[in-house]
């Protein structure tokens, strides 16, 4: 007999949901993975959250100007949140703490999210502050896993974390399982087929529709689906995580050009989230970002070789990238067998 | 004397009808404008009713009403 087996959980500021596909005599096995996913995330978020002092990112950060030497789980997340600035040309930036301190990201989002912060520290930096591509000077050792920041640069891994994490779940725990599906607060990983013949079905929820802080109170209202097999999608927009400065909207979308959050546009064709998908989940969420980044068209069109991604727009339209269509076919036909 | 008077006829006539074009097509002008008459305009492409996706839905992407509820959503984050 086949079931789908969940776990579902609070995690980095959002909701996580882990569902696998277990089959007798199996299933006990499929929960125990499930198990394991969710005590290695809980370990996960101690190490890498910014707002945790006891964190190794806060150690880590502590100690620019001099090597620090990483764990087995930090060292790895640093090294792709670097990998990922140089394959960006950084657009994405895992060095813009300063920025989202200046912006006012001082404190976890639930205690911010889409209200007026209060206690703002504005003599903390300012934005004119902002030196971008610093993260050109960071040094990383993997023989001693040994990472040593520039003085001044202080790492933020809130643009990364969560897809890198859904990308170990699926290797480290999940991948014997024939069917599984990662959802780290909307950054997902998957693979095979949750009943035989149909993939997983993914929803692209409406922007205007995202809830507030502390999570999914409503039931999520959808614009799109597409039927996914194996990969990673994530979507990026400042709709939901926003909050007020002095009056002024503020979002956690830092543009790495500017050290400023991003322009929410407000005319009918403001676009409003991007969604890429790709191989992996990190890929999706850096890309989604650096898409969001690059505007419509070019963030479309810009997308590398093998990933594919589309746009909302405020009036309730979409745009799509060129290889969407082929992308979606490939994923039809891969009947879920392959590992991404 | 007649001849160079009948020359200067002539050429008043022909400022006439030349005024008389160049006020004919000014008059088209201004009713074109005022009226909101068609006129010769750059093709625009058409604009996408909410919901859909322009150019149209590639294949393999669903709209609402041809899908039930998703296993799972991507969301901004």
């Amino acid at each position: 007999m086949t079931r789908l087996i969940t776990r579902h959980l609070r995690g980095m500021n959002t909701d996580f949901h882990l569902t696998v596909r277990g089959e007798d005599p199996s299933v006990a096995e499929a929960g125990r993975a499930l198990d394991a996913s969710v005590a290695w995330l809980g370990e996960i978020e101690q190490t890498c959250s910014r707002f945790l002092p006891e964190s190794e990112l806060c150690a880590l950060n502590a100690s620019a100007g001099r090597p620090f030497a990483a764990s087995d789980d930090f060292y790895p997340v640093v090294a792709c949140a670097i990998d990922m600035a140089k394959r960006t040309e950084g657009l994405f930036d895992p060095t813009i703490l300063p920025a989202l301190l200046a912006a006012g990201y001082t404190r976890s989002f639930d205690e911010i999210g889409q209200r007026e912060i209060i206690g703002w520290d504005s003599g903390a930096q300012t934005p004119s502050d902002w030196r971008g591509g610093r993260w050109r000077e960071i040094q990383l050792d993997a023989t001693t896993q040994t990472i040593t920041l520039p003085a001044g640069v202080a790492l933020d891994l809130g643009g990364v974390a969560k897809g890198w994490a859904a990308d170990e779940v699926a290797n480290r725990f999940l991948e014997a399982l024939p069917a599984y599906l990662i959802d780290l607060g909307g950054d997902l990983r998957l693979h095979g087929e949750p009943e035989p013949g149909k993939g997983w079905l993914i929803g692209i929820e409406d922007p205007q529709a995202a809830p507030g802080p502390g999570g999914s109170a409503t039931e999520p209202q959808y614009l799109a689906a597409v039927e996914l097999r194996q990969g990673g999608i994530a979507t990026s927009g400042p709709a939901r995580r926003w909050w007020l400065r002095e009056g002024q909207r503020m979002n956690h979308l830092i543009d790495p050009r500017s050290g400023q959050p991003v322009e929410s546009g407000r005319d009918q064709r403001a676009m409003l989230s991007c969604t890429v998908l790709a191989a992996t989940a990190v890929e999706a969420d850096v890309y989604a970002k650096v898409a969001f980044l690059r505007g419509y068209p070019a963030g479309l069109e810009s997308l590398p070789d093998g990933l594919a991604g589309l746009c909302v727009f405020a009036d309730g339209t979409f745009a799509a990238s060129a290889g969407l269509e082929t992308y979606l076919a490939a994923q039809a036909s891969s009947e879920g067998h392959a590992h991404a | 004397m007649s001849g160079a008077r009948s020359r200067v006829r002539r050429s008043n006539w022909s400022l006439r009808i030349v005024a008389a074009i160049l006020s004919a097509l000014a008059f088209v002008g201004f009713w074109q404008a005022a009226s909101g008459a068609p006129r010769t305009t750059p093709a625009q492409p058409p604009t996408p009713t909410p919901g859909e996706f322009s150019p149209p839905t590639p294949g393999g992407v669903q709209l609402p009403g041809s899908f039930g509820s998703p296993h799972g959503g991507t969301r901004v984050s």
